[in-house]
C-alpha cells in the first residue's frame, strides 16, 4: 500500500501533463503503465479532464468596442505622448484623445500640480514683525472674480504677524482640478524680486489672467524655520482662476523648461503664467 | 484562405499599410482580451491591457522576429503588461492580491503545506448541498480561478482556456517548459481542491453535463 502511494505521488506531478500530452514518449509509458493499475490515478486524470473542460467552456469575454475603429485616434494620441520606433505610417485624428493618451497626460498634470503645491507649500512663508510682504486683499477683488474665491475661503495666504514664527499656508493652486487661487499683494512694489543668501532654491508659480497687467512676483528666500524671510505670491487684479488641467500642464514644462538657476524674481509666458523662483 | 499572422505582419512591415494593422488587431482583440480578464478578474483592466497591447506592438513590430509565432509574441506583451498591473495594484494597495493562499508566502511552484478550504474563500462559493446551475456554476469556477496565484493563473489560462502548448506559454511568461508543468499542476491541483465538495465521481459537474 505505501508503495503503491510512494508510486502515486511520483506519478500524480507527471498527470496533468500525461492529460495534455506533453510527457515525452519514456515519461508517457511509464505514466500509462502506472494508471492501468492505479484506480487513485485514474480519478484524478478524470477529475484533470472535468476541469479542463470547465475551465475551456468559460463564457469568452469579448471587448464591448472594435478596437479597430479606433485605431488612428489611438495611434495619434501615442504619437502625441511621445511614442518611439514607429516603423510604420499611421493615419492620426490629432483631434481626438483616446482613452490611453488622456490617462498619460491626466497624469503628466496631475504630477505637474502635486509638484508645485508642494513647492508652494513649502514656499509661503511669511516674515515676521512689521515688514509685511504680502497679503491678501479680498475685498477689493474685483466682480469678476472667479467663485474659486471665496471669502470665507482660508484659501491662499495669511500673515503671520508673531514673533519669528513661520507661518505655513495652504498653495494657491488646490483642488482636483488645480485652480489656481487669486492672491492680491496690496503692499508689494510693482515688481519686487529679491534673492536672498540661503543656498536653497525652490520655485513657485501661479496664474493670472493674462487680459490684465502683469505685475508683482515678489519674493524672498531663506526658507529655514525660525528666520524664514517670506514669500510668495503675487497677483494683479481680476485675476481669474484658469483651467486646472491648461495651468498645470503649462506650469509642467515651466518648471521642468526653466534650469537657469542664477536668475531670479518673476518669470511669465504670453499666458499669464508666473513662475516665481524662490 | 486566411493569411497567416507573420505574413500579414510582414506586409504591414513593408507597406505600412494600417488596414493590415486593423486586421491584426481584429484577429487578436478578443483573445487578448478575454485572457487579460481571466488573469486580472476586471473589465476596466483588461480593456486597458488589451489597447496598450497593440499600442506596443504598433511601437515594436520591427522587433518581431519569427523564432517564435506572432500569437506568442502577442501574448507576451499582454502578459507583461498584466504582471505590471498585478504589481502595481499591489503596490498601490499594500498587500498582495491573492492574499489568503497558504501558498503566496512560498515559491508557486512547491507544493502547497496544507490544503485549501472554502472557509479561506473571502466570498464563498454555495454549499454544495445546494442545486446550482450552468451559470452559477460557471462563477464558482471564475471565483476559484481568482484564488490561483497569478503565475499559476495566468498558466492556466494560457493552456486551458487560451489552448497554448507548454513550450508556447514558457515563451509567453518567460520561463522553462518544466516551470509551466508545475505551475500548471499546482494550478490545477488547487482548483480542484477548491471545488472538490462539488466533484462528483465524474469530475466536476459544471460544464461536463
Amino acid at each position: 500500500m505505501s508503495s503503491k502511494n510512494s508510486q502515486c505521488e511520483t506519478f500524480i506531478q507527471l498527470l496533468d501533463a500525461y492529460v495534455d500530452n506533453e510527457l515525452d514518449s519514456s515519461e508517457n509509458e511509464q505514466v500509462q503503465s502506472h494508471v492501468q493499475s492505479c484506480d487513485d490515478c485514474k480519478a484524478q486524470i478524470k477529475q484533470i479532464e472535468s476541469l479542463k473542460v470547465s475551465l475551456s467552456t468559460l463564457p469568452r469575454r469579448q471587448m464591448k468596442r472594435d478596437l479597430a475603429d479606433s485605431l488612428d485616434a489611438v495611434l495619434g494620441s501615442a504619437d502625441r505622448v511621445g511614442s518611439p520606433d514607429r516603423t510604420a505610417k499611421s493615419s492620426s485624428d490629432h483631434n481626438v484623445v483616446p482613452i490611453a493618451g488622456r490617462r498619460r497626460w491626466v497624469v503628466a498634470a496631475a504630477s505637474a500640480a502635486a509638484v508645485l503645491v508642494v513647492a508652494m507649500a513649502g514656499s509661503i512663508v511669511f516674515k515676521d514683525g512689521n515688514q509685511q510682504i504680502a497679503s491678501v486683499d479680498r475685498k477689493s477683488q474685483p466682480a469678476t472674480q472667479s467663485n474659486v474665491l471665496q471669502d470665507k475661503a482660508p484659501s491662499a495666504v495669511a500673515i503671520n504677524n508673531s514673533g519669528n514664527d513661520t507661518g505655513e499656508k495652504k498653495s494657491p493652486i488646490a483642488g482636483n482640478n488645480s485652480a489656481v487661487r487669486d492672491v492680491r499683494v496690496s503692499d508689494l512694489p510693482t515688481k519686487v524680486a529679491k534673492k536672498a543668501n540661503d543656498s536653497q532654491e525652490s520655485y513657485s508659480a501661479i496664474a493670472n489672467n493674462s487680459d490684465v497687467p502683469k505685475t508683482v512676483g515678489a519674493h524672498m528666500t531663506g526658507a529655514q524655520e525660525d528666520n524664514s524671510k517670506t514669500a510668495v505670491v503675487a497677483h494683479n487684479e481680476g485675476s481669474q482662476a484658469i483651467n486646472g488641467r491648461a495651468a498645470s500642464t503649462e506650469l509642467l514644462a515651466l518648471y521642468e523648461d526653466d534650469d537657469d538657476s542664477s536668475d531670479i524674481g518673476v518669470m511669465t509666458d504670453e499666458d499669464g503664467l508666473y513662475a516665481i523662483k524662490l | 484562405m486566411d493569411l497567416s499572422d507573420e505574413s500579414i505582419v510582414e506586409e504591414f512591415r513593408q507597406t505600412g499599410d494600417s488596414i493590415k494593422f486593423k486586421s491584426l488587431v481584429r484577429r487578436y482583440q478578443n483573445r487578448i482580451y478575454n485572457a487579460a480578464f481571466r488573469i486580472l478578474g476586471s473589465q476596466d483592466e483588461a480593456e486597458e491591457v488589451t489597447q496598450d497591447t497593440f499600442l506596443k506592438v504598433h511601437q515594436g513590430i520591427a522587433g518581431f522576429r519569427k523564432e517564435a509565432s506572432f500569437a506568442s509574441w502577442i501574448f507576451r506583451i499582454a502578459h507583461n503588461l498584466c504582471v505590471d498591473t498585478v504589481r502595481t495594484k499591489q503596490r498601490r494597495t499594500g498587500v498582495k492580491v491573492v492574499s489568503f493562499d497558504p501558498q503566496s508566502t512560498q515559491n508557486e511552484d512547491e507544493p502547497p503545506d496544507s490544503s485549501i478550504s472554502l472557509s479561506q474563500i473571502a466570498d464563498p462559493l454555495p454549499s454544495p448541498a445546494q442545486k446550482v446551475d450552468l451559470e452559477e456554476q460557471q462563477i464558482m469556477i471564475e471565483k476559484s480561478l481568482m484564488e490561483l496565484p497569478e503565475s499559476q493563473r495566468a498558466v492556466v489560462v494560457l493552456h486551458d482556456i487560451e489552448g497554448f502548448q507548454y513550450q508556447e506559454i514558457a515563451d509567453i511568461v518567460g520561463t522553462s517548459v518544466g516551470t509551466v508543468r508545475s505551475r500548471l499542476h499546482y494550478g490545477r491541483l488547487k482548483l480542484r481542491e477548491i471545488l472538490a465538495p462539488y466533484f462528483d465521481n465524474q469530475g466536476v459537474q459544471t460544464a461536463s453535463r
